[in-house]
């Protein structure tokens, strides 16, 4: 399993703050959670967004594994 | 430099504290601090700032005080209202403490006068409520060289960093290397923001302003804290300076500043 966080307006389009995925592959990546993600969560945001697995960010290409906690953050622009 | 008595008396649980003492209490007598937006997280920056006995303090807003923003702009009042922001900042501050210097900056801040405008200053913090902004002053701070005390809010959720391009640390594009196209992303107004949040990040830009022109503890540089005030969590996530960002990496494209202002309908300097 994996544990994906949504934060700011990712958690409120999806309707929650976190979901766990099963990957099926071996050697995933934050990719392929992205679009585990945008096929569970119609209309899932396109924008600059930010990884971070294990809290250390990451990218699209960075390996995912069993047991590994996703966080996708969009920038928030409210002061 | 030396202290008056009532110096000695007003900052006297600073003086006390080891870590800060004389030395780090006139530091920040004779510190600048740039404050972009006397908004949600420019209030309470501004008025820890202003406590604490930061010398100079630069305030830049182009709006008014309005009746909807003193639910979380705790640095006005009912009397401000249909002032300006940066003006209305000052009387606070002036009443709050007389070493402080404020420099107001009323008119709209733009690619064409902001470097010149943060020059001066040691730390510049952002509290501006546009991406537009954000990423002009993310700009200018790394090309003129200043650490960016960075603060931001959604609705119950904060985030809060510093940048420091310039140095061996992201800039905000390493994070996000463009603005979100309009309408992506929603503002406080058009989303709502719970106003005590903006009490925790201001003030945790102040913390981290203050840390930075003492030279005490560990800066957020290298990290995003991400405040959840409903689950009352702090998360830390480590973040890295990307060698190929267009500003602060290895072949940088972005040689001077870029306005955004048409990507957005209603751009103002900072808070509303």
């Amino acid at each position: 399993m994996i544990r994906v966080l949504f934060f700011g307006m990712l958690a409120t389009k999806t309707g929650t703050r976190e979901a766990e995925l099963e990957l099926k592959k071996q050697g995933a990546t934050v990719s392929d959670v992205l679009d585990e993600v945008r096929r569970r969560f119609d209309g899932f945001p396109d924008g600059p967004l930010l990884f971070a697995v294990n809290e250390e960010q990451a990218d699209l290409s960075s390996p995912v594994k069993d047991g590994d906690e996703v966080a996708i953050m969009p920038p928030f622009s409210g002061g | 430099m030396d202290f008056t008595e009532e110096q000695i008396e007003r900052y006297s649980r600073h003086i006390i504290l080891p870590e800060v003492g004389g030395k780090g209490q006139a530091r920040l007598l004779q510190s600048k601090v740039f404050v972009l937006g006397a908004g949600g997280l420019g209030s309470p920056a501004l008025m820890y700032l202003a406590a604490a006995g930061v010398g100079t303090i630069g305030v830049a807003d182009g709006d008014h005080v309005d009746l909807s923003n003193l639910q979380r702009q705790i640095i006005h009042n009912n009397n401000r209202i249909g002032v300006h922001k940066a003006v209305s900042a000052r009387k606070t501050i002036e009443e709050l403490n007389p070493d402080v210097n404020v420099v107001t900056y009323e008119e709209r801040l733009t690619a064409d006068n902001i470097r010149e405008v943060i020059r001066d200053y040691d730390v510049v913090l952002d509290g501006s409520d546009n991406f537009p902004t954000r990423f002009l002053m993310n700009d200018a701070a790394f090309f003129e060289k200043k650490p960016l005390v960075s603060g931001s809010m959604f609705r119950f959720e904060g985030q809060l960093s510093v940048f420091k391009g310039h140095e061996d640390y992201p800039c905000y594009r390493c994070l996000y290397p463009e603005p979100p196209p309009k309408g992506l992303v929603p503002s406080c107004q058009e989303a709502g923001v719970l106003g005590a949040l903006a009490g925790v990040i201001g003030v945790l830009q102040a913390v981290e302003t203050i840390k930075e022109i003492l030279g005490i503890g560990e800066g957020l540089a290298g990290n995003l804290l991400i405040f959840d005030s409903l689950k009352m969590s702090f998360r830390k996530v480590k973040v890295r300076k990307d060698p190929e960002c267009a500003l602060c990496g290895e072949k940088a494209t972005i040689k001077e500043l870029v306005a955004y202002e048409d990507a957005v309908c209603d751009l103002r300097t900072a808070t509303k």
